[in-house]
């Protein structure tokens, strides 16, 4: 019995619902976001989806009956605050995105955010963001080798540009702006924090802003960025590599 | 067999831990990620509908290693040479979902196991088929399965741009060559089943990138089912099998003509066994039989993918009682089997 009690303890404080009982109605989340330099978190971009049931048949897994996929995107207002109701029962899973600003998506740097959303409850949620800094990569491309970005996503990048964290955590940068010849490519990344930069390319030879060969397969160039700097980096494309077109 | 640790060991690669993350994780020495414990006594990868997946999923720390797992399959390719066999193709993990649990790209290309040997399976086992063996490189692959919709017909476009019963094979192959996985963002939704629209906002995109193979190995199960998500209607009137099979492989020349590869094999590697289970007028997967194995060839005869160099391949577990060998295994004897596609 105490075994017991100690059980329903904990779930009721990290409000984990039943998932035995089919619940009806919908729940809503009340975010409030805040930073860790004190600023204000208006506009933040928070993409969720509910996390489905999955069940296995015949050893395939896949969707349970009457599960779907469902999400959406809300913007905190002007006081780093946003509802988002009529979300059916379960968990969610929620980031959290400052365009244009330099703060860390718990999503990538710090972990995902689960939020149990229970029937004809609001669930509270309060998320600092960390602040950080720019990762600006620029590709100097004056041959022209890299193909045009048509922009389907079956069509895949001739080169790669991201960040290496941790023992082998990975997350690309955003593309920001093309032209005829170069590339810009852009990521928040934590301060004072080992990171590496990571160039891959099948098909491009590259070299640093000094001339100097880079790895096309894999580059790790570390560095760690400090606080209100942001962290730049030139990479040029050279040529392509022997039997490959770009 | 597998091995349990507690959570606070259960950091990922990335130094983050998946929202999933259960106090006990649970570990089999062949996969090189951690599971968690799901109802029905069966295990799923941590980091489910979560594209942070390939980074917050803890590294095994009882994984077998890729070397391991490569000397085993290079001594039996080499086994199969040695025999004066061909291996048509290496389908080295069944139904890759790319979509659901992104940590499943470790089986790709790892990056939390980077220690136990060369993590770049691609490369890895196009050597051992090609340089090692002698055999088609590009025959190795990691197959996927095909949608099913609630809705007789319905069909949309993907986030790839392709139709969406293709979405599993398009994130495979995103996964190979560098592209996006996990799930959409944008205005991504459940039409009738199917993983309608969306966005690649938010999606993960793929550290390093590799050329496709030449086959293309996709299992479907042609129906309409009863729910989003669920099995197939159990009435032949309203499972639709013929018309859903139409559909299935009709969107698949999209998808090859998209990658380039419309000279690929294609190879329907599971669909309806021509099994009947006693009594219920199902098939041991539970689609209504006698009709479903013969309209699924229908289908395909009425599609555009008819006249591609296409291999059928009905399931079957030898493991289970419910499939008998000869009825199953033995349908394109005499060339006058159930599947039979006019080529």
């Amino acid at each position: 019995m105490r075994q017991m009690s100690l059980i329903v303890l904990i779930t009721a404080l990290l409000g984990i619902p039943d998932r035995t009982v089919a619940q009806t109605g919908t729940g809503s989340m009340q975010m409030t976001l805040s930073s860790s330099d004190g600023s204000t978190m208006a506009g933040a971009v928070v993409p969720y989806h509910r996390v489905p049931q999955m069940t296995n048949v015949n050893g395939h897994s896949q969707l349970a009956p009457g599960e779907m996929f469902s999400g959406g995107s809300a913007n905190s207002d002007s006081t780093g605050a946003l509802t988002i109701g009529a979300l059916s029962p379960g968990r969610y899973v929620v980031c959290v995105q400052m365009p244009d600003l330099p703060y860390l998506d718990p999503c990538k740097w710090s972990g995902t955010l689960g939020v149990d959303i229970v029937a004809n409850q609001t669930t509270l949620l309060n998320v600092n963001l960390q602040k950080g800094v720019f990762l600006r990569v620029h590709i100097n491309d004056p041959l022209s080798l890299l193909p045009p970005a048509d922009g389907n996503p079956l069509h895949f990048a001739a080169l790669i540009v991201g960040v290496v964290v941790g023992a082998g955590g990975y997350w690309a940068a955003d593309l920001s702006s093309v032209t005829a010849t170069g590339r810009d490519y852009i990521m928040p990344v934590p301060v004072n924090t080992a990171l590496s930069l990571w160039l891959y390319s099948r098909s491009l030879t590259l070299s640093d802003q000094n001339g100097n060969v880079v790895n096309n397969l894999g580059a790790s160039i570390p560095f760690t960025a400090e606080s209100n700097v942001d962290e730049v980096f030139t990479v040029n494309v050279t040529g392509t590599v022997l039997g490959t077109a770009p | 067999m597998f091995r349990r640790l507690y959570r606070r060991a259960a950091k990922g690669p990335g130094g983050t831990t998946c929202q999933d993350t259960p106090l006990t994780v649970y570990y089999w020495a062949g996969a090189p990620f951690g599971a968690k414990l799901v109802s029905g006594n069966a295990n799923l990868p941590i980091g489910q509908d979560d594209n942070a997946g390939y980074n917050c999923n803890p590294a095994n720390p009882y994984f077998v290693g890729w070397t391991n797992t490569y000397n085993v399959l290079n001594a039996m390719i080499g086994a199969a040479q040695t025999a004066g066999l061909t291996v048509f193709e290496l389908d080295v993990s069944n139904e890759l979902d790319l979509i659901n649990f992104p940590v499943l790209l470790r089986l790709i290309i790892d990056n939390a196991q980077t220690n136990t040997g060369n993590p770049d399976s691609v490369d890895t086992l196009r050597y051992a088929m090609g340089t090692a063996h002698s055999f088609d490189p590009g025959r190795v692959t990691w197959s996927s399965s095909g949608w099913n919709t609630s809705v007789a017909g319905s069909n949309c476009t993907d986030v790839y741009e392709d139709y969406a019963r293709n979405m599993n094979v398009d994130e495979l192959v995103s996964g190979i060559a560098a592209g996006y996985i996990g799930l959409p963002g944008g205005n991504f939704n459940n039409s009738n089943g199917l993983p309608c629209a969306g966005t690649t906002t938010g999606m993960y995109q793929v550290t390093s990138s590799h050329t496709q193979g030449d086959i293309v190995d996709m299992h479907f199960y042609p129906c309409v089912t009863s729910t989003p998500g669920g099995s197939c209607n159990t009435a032949d009137g309203t499972a639709d099998v013929q018309s859903e099979a139409e559909l299935d492989f009709g969107d698949v020349p999209h998808f090859l003509s998209i990658l380039d590869l419309e000279s690929a094999i294609f190879v329907l590697g599971e669909t309806h066994s021509n099994t009947t289970v006693s009594g219920t007028g199902l098939s041991c997967e539970g689609a209504p039989m006698p009709n479903s194995p013969s309209e699924t060839v229908n289908g395909y005869n009425a599609s555009s993918l008819a006249g591609h160099t296409t291999y059928f391949r009905p399931w079957s577990n030898l493991a289970s009682s419910c499939y008998s060998y000869g009825s199953n295994q033995e349908i394109n004897a005499n060339n006058d089997g159930p599947y039979t596609p006019t080529l």
